[in-house]
């Protein structure tokens, strides 16, 4: 199996993203009482977590899947949310984002020694792939969120 | 050295991003309304398949040539459209976004030799962050990378959707090959009149005296000649103000009566409005206008449309739906039936011109009022305030039978991954 990667002829150039989105925006809480005692941790504000700059720190390469079926269980359970990476070059082990004809967007695990796409659920049969075979990859899974909801315990 | 990046068939392409069967399938785009053909895939070209073509001629097509048709998701196409601009823009801090499918990137102090590599980067990074293929024009001026674009374009396969205009030879070869009508900026009207004068391609153009261009085509044409020409002329525009805006819709059904065609009139002044607020613009000018079912041959047509000057710059909803309302007055007529209308503002500038006259001013108040409006409309689809003269979603349903899901801007249509 081959993985179908993008060209990087250019590798020798870096390149330094000029960003227009992903910034962060924050309603910053300001101590607004006139004649107290201004907050000790005052000079400590503005610092919070962000799962945007988490998680989806490059938003133009970024996509969101849902997850169908049964066959990344139990990583993955039907309705999960998978965040997609289309920027990054899929490699042995990743799980990636497959188009298959007849099934759609999938994922599935990369296995370059045994020249196949794994679904993580073992009951699911592996794909065998031809050695000379291009397989495009969309992107890669790199996150994983799940409305605890959509549980039944 | 500009480069013009261009999407190939951008709304097309948008819909197969999310749907690789359809890859090498005809696809067609309808206006919004599903009114007419507006983006076609190459294989719908080459059915024949032209632009403007009205939805109902299109069932053969379906029927018997495996065409897929959408309706307009613009939703999507935004998104997809902003994804590939980030990209691009990582190559180059100086870029200017054109449309939603086209960017002007300015390189300075790039070698020619590498600029070929250099697109292809561009195009493979494209379609691998945004799933959206791109070609990529190179030249000295803007108006030439425009021309080196086509070319891209046109010789996908042996340019692999590169082309770099570098020397004096392949820009006469260029402009030889480019009829006058597919030159930037020149319209339908106008490349008639050129063609009528023997210039027949972009180089006949350029082989104007100046005078004449000046003359004929006013400083925009001569600038355009001396771009072609090699001369940069243009630069890259920050924010470039539009010089008009537009709101026009076909109805589902043809249209009688006044009442009726007001509030759609309403409807559409008032989305004027808001996008003037949005690039904290004003108008001076309305234009309404309103045209019969042309493919009802039976009936009697009619159309006209009419252009008000307001006492005073506006961007206020009240302001240009009242005089929207007055320029409909004076061109509707009784009796026939409407199949589209429209409200298009000109005049177009930054400042709220204030005459000196006290009493014709806006009042004040609008601007709060607007203000408030507007964050109040989240959704411009889907407003919470709106005028009473427009038509509240009683009659103005936007017909959309073919639209594909918002994969990337809702929650409920993400892609669907097994």
């Amino acid at each position: 199996m081959i993985l179908k990667k993008a060209d990087n002829i250019y590798s020798e150039i870096e390149f330094y993203p000029v960003k227009k989105d992903g910034e962060k925006y924050y309603v910053e809480l300001h101590s607004n009482i006139a004649n107290g005692f201004p907050s000790p941790a005052e000079d400590f504000a503005g610092k919070r977590i962000s799962l945007d700059e988490k998680f989806l720190s490059k938003p133009e390469a970024t996509f969101i899947g849902k997850a169908k079926g049964m066959s990344n269980y139990p990583y993955i359970m039907p309705g999960d949310y998978l965040v997609i990476r289309s920027d990054l070059e899929a490699k042995d082990g990743d799980l990636a984002i497959v188009y298959l004809a007849g099934e759609g967007f999938s994922a599935k695990k990369i296995d370059l020694q045994k020249n196949c796409l794994t679904p993580l659920n073992k009951e699911f049969p592996e794909i065998p792939i031809g050695t000379d075979d291009v397989v495009e990859t969309r992107g890669v899974v790199k996150t994983i969120f799940r409305d605890i909801s959509s549980l039944n315990f | 050295m500009f480069a013009l990046v261009d999407c190939n068939n951008f709304y097309a392409s948008s819909e197969r991003a999310f749907q690789p069967e359809l890859n090498g399938k005809p696809i067609v785009v309808l206006s919004n309304n599903d009114g007419c053909v507006i983006a076609r895939s190459n294989e719908a070209k080459d059915l024949g398949i032209k632009m403007g073509l009205p939805a109902f001629m299109l069932k053969e097509f379906s029927e018997n040539k495996d065409l897929h048709i959408f309706s307009s998701n613009y939703e999507l196409y935004d998104d997809m459209s902003r994804r590939v601009m980030n990209t691009l823009s990582a190559f180059t801090p100086e870029a200017e976004v054109y449309s939603i499918d086209e960017i002007f990137l300015k390189f300075t102090g790039f070698i020619n030799n590498d600029l070929n590599r250099y697109g292809q980067e561009m195009r493979s990074v494209v379609k691998k962050n945004c799933w959206i293929p791109v070609s990529v024009g190179f030249a000295h001026t803007k108006a030439l990378a425009k021309v080196a674009n086509k070319i891209a374009k046109k010789f996908s396969d042996q340019l692999d959707g590169v082309y770099v205009m570098d020397s004096e030879e392949k820009r006469i070869k260029a402009l030889k090959w480019l009829p006058i009508e597919e030159v930037w900026g020149i319209g339908r009207q106008l490349s008639k009149k050129l063609i009528g004068w023997g210039v027949r391609t972009a180089y006949d153009f350029t082989q104007l005296d100046d005078y004449t261009v000046n003359k004929q085509l006013s400083i925009v044409g001569l600038r355009l000649k001396k771009e072609l020409s090699g001369l940069n002329y243009l630069d890259l525009e920050e924010t470039e103000r539009k010089k008009a805006i537009a709101t026009t819709r076909s109805f589902a059904h043809d249209e009688y009566l006044y009442h009726h065609i007001a509030e759609r009139v309403s409807n559409f002044a008032t989305r004027c409005a808001e996008k003037l607020r949005r690039e904290q613009s004003y108008c001076s000018k309305i234009e309404v206008f309103l045209i019969t079912n042309m493919f009802k041959e039976n009936e009697p047509q009619y159309s006209n449309k009419v252009v008000l000057n307001l006492p005073f710059a506006s961007n206020s909803d009240i302001t240009i739906a009242k005089y929207a309302r007055k320029a409909l007055d004076i061109i509707f007529r009784e009796g026939y039936g409407y199949k589209k209308t429209g409200v298009v503002v000109h005049g177009i500038s930054p400042q709220p011109y204030r005459q000196g006259n006290l009493f014709f001013n806006e009042d004040l108040r609008h601007e709060k009022l607007m203000k408030v409006m507007d964050s109040m409309n989240i959704s411009r689809m889907d407003p919470v305030v709106t005028l009473a003269s427009n038509d509240l979603k009683r009659r103005e349903k936007m017909l959309r039978e073919k639209l594909s899901k918002c994969y990337t801007t809702k929650w409920d249509d993400l892609i669907s991954i097994s």
